[in-house]
């Protein structure tokens, strides 16, 4: 008992030393984030009104509202923002949080529990995806991009300069679909300050456990998740806020949402709707978009009656091919024909497609109009960022009197042989 | 030292049988029509019986979907199953005589590992060496392409093996080289699908899970002549092989020309496992367990009975397996080899801990 008094006052000093310094130390970061965050605000908008000064929130004056897209949240608290990805990947049990910190300003602390901090605006972005390229020029942010998975497989034509001037690194580590994966050393040469992947829920085909390993900026993009063709281009405003690009995000997706809803309010009193399906059986097994997901909602804004339509899955189906055929064989139109590139083909991959209605008549159609030498398809890329234009393809397929003289970008019309493009 | 004690383990069971009573091969048969009907008649699409017979009988007021359902999807899939089962269960008896191993099955001598390699190979080069247009002229893609490809991979590793087979005596080496095989078309196969698409993986992994459905009348056609070809070659060879299960000397004693039967019954037992596993995928199970099963139900090992056996118990065992991997009822298929594995490895279990025994090695 005698040892301890001495102790606990050697202790209850040491406590009131690095409580006093721990204030001198807030103190001072807190002039230094200042300052920071004011030489910051400089270097970004030159020669815009100091902001910094004034009341926080005065840093994000452009907010994004996420109206249709169930997969993201963003909240705005003064020097950063808070994005929650809840969706990342199909019965995902955790979701992942980032706060966006303008540069040279401190996170708050009571914010960033669990989550990652991310400095903004990000200066060099490194993409998993061809499917998000599209959104860069729509930003104005094209140059934030130095490393893409797939180079070989771009459309967008800003990206396609930037790799051919060899601004846009491949980090990809060639392999393909889901397993594509990035290449740590050469995503290391690229020096990203984020890099923007897709996750499964997989861990054979997921990277960012790696990547966050690493101790790269990895931010998990959850698009595909969404199950409207609105709610997927939402994500450019995702996109945008690591640059501070909401106010071009918000006009862009406002522009394109407000065609888009034209031209679907112009299909919802049609008075005959034609009914489809879509894509193709694997060896019995036939992968038929669930009623209640993007296909599904891109068909009936479209005005035909997808023949699953009442359905509430909003993946993909399974089917044994017998349901299929029960239900579909005498529905109006085919879509969607995967790697089928002609009738012929269809034929090729089973002869029995030769029964459906709409093989006999001719109206099958595919999206693969756009594919690049390396057969790239821009249906993916370009399309996922216009689907105002994806909708017009297919409004002009199921009532072309509604669209006199449309041409179509992505979908066409199998010919009975192929023709040899790529 | 074991000898001595099977055969009196065996002489206590009576003797082996050297036929079947007319009521067990009536009931045998029995079963393999039943398990037809069965998987004519239960599907994803609910039909009832009735109108499955008016179809098969040519009636009508039958509704056109359910007519096609049942003449272009549920009888190729039928007689799919029914020529499948038949040759695995056929191809795995004679692996199992030849190497005198009960571990054999059709697939030993890396068969099915050649026919993966031709798919992958079939799959990818679809896209990855620009051969896409020639092959499109040629009408070589999609499932028939898959077809083909498979048949000229498990056609080459036959090739090479028959060629061992000349040279080396052993079958020991035989089973060894198969399995090298086996290894490295995988590693290959596995190399191959790094680069490849993701519809491409799709593809082959749909291949690798193996189903009847994707078998159409006009594939039924090579199909069929093809097993009926290795199961006649089966039935002539019932009696060389009786006397390969007393060891090559002794069959050699008793006049069989032990090297040409071993080529006949590598050739034919690839000629089944081949076409099979090119037009259904590699599919598991049925060609180690259908020998077993009617070496153990019918306690013997005369070919002569097993041959007709193992034909009849092989078509109703891949029926049933068929009608349980489409869940009646449900919209979904599930993955064959799953299936025939589920059911049929537990059966196998059963019998064997009832205390008989695996394989007989003496008729």
């Amino acid at each position: 008992m005698r040892f301890l008094s001495p102790l606990r006052s050697v202790r209850t000093d040491r406590r009131v030393f690095s409580g006093g310094l721990l204030v001198v130390l807030l103190t001072l970061s807190a002039l230094w984030g200042l300052m920071g965050a004011w030489n910051e605000v400089h270097a970004t908008w030159g020669a815009s009104p100091p902001v910094a000064v004034g009341p926080p929130e005065d840093l994000f004056p452009n907010q994004a509202r996420v109206r249709y897209a169930r997969g993201f949240t963003i909240e705005y608290h003064g020097t950063c923002k808070r994005l929650e990805v809840r969706r990342p990947w199909r019965d995902a049990g955790i979701g992942f949080s980032y706060i966006l910190v303008q540069r040279g300003c401190d996170p708050p602390p009571d914010l960033t529990g669990g989550a990652m901090v991310v400095p903004i605006p990000v200066e060099r972005m490194a993409l998993l995806s061809t499917a998000w390229t599209a959104f860069f020029p729509m930003l104005g942010v094209e140059d934030a991009v130095v490393g893409l998975a797939g180079c070989e497989w771009v459309h967008t034509p800003e990206i396609v300069a930037r790799i051919r001037q060899g601004r846009v690194q491949e980090i990809g580590d060639g392999g393909r679909g889901m397993n594509r994966g990035i290449h740590l050393e050469r995503l290391i040469l690229v020096r990203p300050d984020a890099v923007m992947v897709y996750a499964t829920g997989i861990p054979e085909y997921d990277q960012h456990p790696k990547l966050l390993e690493a101790g790269f900026k990895t931010v998990i993009n959850g698009s595909h998740m969404e199950s409207t063709p609105l709610g997927r281009l939402e994500w450019i405003k995702f996109v945008a806020a690591f640059f501070n690009r909401e106010a071009d995000a918000e006009r862009v997706f406002d522009d394109i949402a407000l065609r888009y809803e034209t031209l679907a309010a112009k299909t919802r009193n049609v008075t005959r709707r034609p009914t489809a399906f879509c894509n193709v059986a694997f060896r019995g097994t036939w992968y038929m978009p669930g009623g209640a997901g993007y296909n599904a909602r891109f068909l009936e804004d479209a005005g035909a009656r997808y023949v699953w339509r009442e359905d509430t899955t909003a993946g993909v189906m399974p089917l044994a091919i017998e349901t299929v055929v029960e239900r579909a064989r005498d529905a109006e139109f085919w879509i969607d024909t995967n790697q089928a590139r002609s009738l012929q083909e269809l034929l090729a991959m089973d002869e029995r497609y030769g029964s459906f209605a709409s093989f006999r008549s001719g109206k099958v159609f595919n999206n693969d109009a756009r594919l690049n030498a390396n057969g790239g398809n821009d249906y993916w890329e370009t399309g996922a960022a216009r689907p105002d234009l994806v909708l017009a393809d297919l409004v002009s397929i199921f009532h072309p009197e509604l669209l006199p003289g449309h041409r179509r970008m992505w979908y066409r019309q199998l010919p009975p042989v192929a023709e040899h493009g790529p | 030292m074991t000898i001595p004690a099977r055969t009196e383990s065996r002489t206590g069971e009576g003797m082996p049988r050297t036929h079947l009573s007319t009521t067990a091969w009536l009931l045998l048969f029995s079963v393999a029509v039943a398990a037809f009907g069965l998987e004519l008649c239960l599907g994803s699409v609910f039909i009832p019986p009735g109108q499955v017979w008016a179809v098969l009988t040519g009636l009508g007021g039958v509704p056109d979907a359910w007519r096609e359902i049942i003449v272009l999807y549920r009888l190729p899939r039928a007689f799919t199953a029914m020529l499948a089962g038949a040759a695995l269960g056929m191809a795995g008896l004679k692996m199992q005589t030849l190497f005198r191993n009960p571990l054999a099955d059709p697939f030993v001598l890396g068969i099915s590992s050649g026919a993966s390699l031709g798919v992958a190979l079939v799959i990818l080069a679809a896209w990855g060496f620009g051969l896409r247009p020639l092959m499109e002229k040629t009408g070589f893609l999609g499932n028939a392409s898959l077809v083909m490809a498979a048949v000229a991979g498990s056609g080459a590793v036959l090739c090479v093996v028959m060629g061992i087979a000349r040279r080396v005596e052993s079958n020991l080496t035989l089973l060894i080289v198969g399995l090298m095989f086996g290894y490295i078309s995988s590693a290959l196969v596995n190399v191959l699908l790094l680069f490849a698409l993701e519809h491409q993986v799709q593809s082959y992994l749909a291949w690798t899970f193996g189903s009847y459905a994707g078998v159409t009348w006009r594939q039924l056609g090579v199909l069929t002549p093809a097993v009926a070809a290795g199961l006649a070659l089966a039935g002539v060879l019932a009696k060389p092989l009786n006397a390969l299960l007393l060891g090559e000397g002794y069959a050699r004693s008793m006049g069989v020309n032990v090297a040409g039967v071993r080529r006949w019954i590598i050739l034919g037992a690839s000629l089944l496992s081949g076409t099979v596993t090119a037009y259904c995928g590699p599919i598991g199970f049925l060609g180690i367990a259908v020998p077993h099963l009617c070496r153990l139900i019918h306690r013997t090992s005369d070919h002569r009975i097993l041959v007709p056996a193992v034909i009849l118990t092989g078509a109703a065992l891949s029926l049933l397996a068929d009608v349980m991997a489409q869940a009646p009822g449900s919209r979904v298929l599930l993955p064959l080899n799953s299936v025939t594995s589920l059911i049929g490895a537990p059966v196998v279990i059963g019998i064997i801990l009832r205390g008989r025994r695996i394989m007989e090695v003496a008729p």
